[in-house]
């Protein structure tokens, strides 16, 4: 049994039992959740290596519209682009768990209605999930104090 | 071309300590790589060595030994398709 499967199992086991200051109608079994992965970036490290490799590094790590998203006037907006990059990097140690890989721009993030970021895979990336049976990645990004976060679970 | 004097340029570049390296060297243990420094080792390898290299098989490999022979097979199928005249994408599996 792999690893994700024995956390499904823990999750469906511990949903059974009834949640304290829960309303009962509340207490529904959720989705098991399958897999999580989090990575935190260094915004200035991001900006020094672009520093020396320039655009060649940037078209390394990020699609062209990802890239175009994170332009401004001035340059870049390298919050975006950290945040974006450790988005990839956490989607690719959920891959990694199961022996999977993706290159960095077959993780491609971009941002929904309302804002909020969203992942599109392409290649590799997207026959692992498949494969893996992911129906959903779910990211969230933050940022503060020249670092950048981001969580992506999986179900 | 000697790609092992290569991969230790390219480490040096990067500021790594490649004094004590051998092939057993781990690069996330024993070298504290992480994978900012592996997209960096790519460009500076791709620079040196006039190699497409997938950073997605570079970031699965696990020892200095194991990259040493990932950049040989792509360099082999290089030279292969140079001799042959044909243009080829060089993969590799990891």
């Amino acid at each position: 049994m792999s690893g994700s499967q024995r956390l499904a199992t823990d999750v469906a086991i511990d949903s059974s039992a009834s949640v304290r200051n829960l309303p009962a109608s509340r207490q529904q079994v959720s989705p098991a959740m399958q897999a999580i992965g989090v990575d935190i970036v260094d915004v200035q490290r991001l900006q020094a290596l672009y520093s020396r490799w320039q655009e060649g590094l940037l078209t390394r790590l990020f699609t062209d519209q990802e890239q175009t998203i994170c332009r401004k006037a001035s340059g870049y907006r390298w919050y975006s682009l950290a945040g974006r990059f450790s988005a990839k990097e956490a989607v690719k140690k959920i891959l990694a768990s199961h022996g999977e890989i993706a290159g960095w721009t077959e993780i491609e993030v971009l941002n929904g209605p309302y804002g909020e970021p969203s992942i599109n895979l392409y290649g590799r990336a997207k026959s692992a999930v498949e494969r893996l049976g992911y129906s959903c990645l779910i990211l969230s990004i933050s940022h503060d104090a020249n670092l950048a976060i981001a969580t992506v679970m999986a179900y | 071309m000697n790609i092992r004097t290569e991969l230790l340029c390219a480490m040096k570049d990067l500021a790594i300590d490649t004094e004590h390296i051998s092939s057993a060297t781990r690069l996330r243990e024993d070298l504290e790589m992480d994978s900012t420094e592996l997209v960096e080792l790519a460009v500076v390898l791709e620079k040196r060595l006039s190699l497409e290299i997938d950073d997605a098989i570079l970031g699965k490999l696990s020892t200095f030994g194991d990259v040493e022979q990932f950049l040989e097979s792509l360099s082999s199928v290089l030279v292969t398709s140079n001799v042959k005249g044909e243009k080829n994408y060089a993969t590799h599996t990891a």
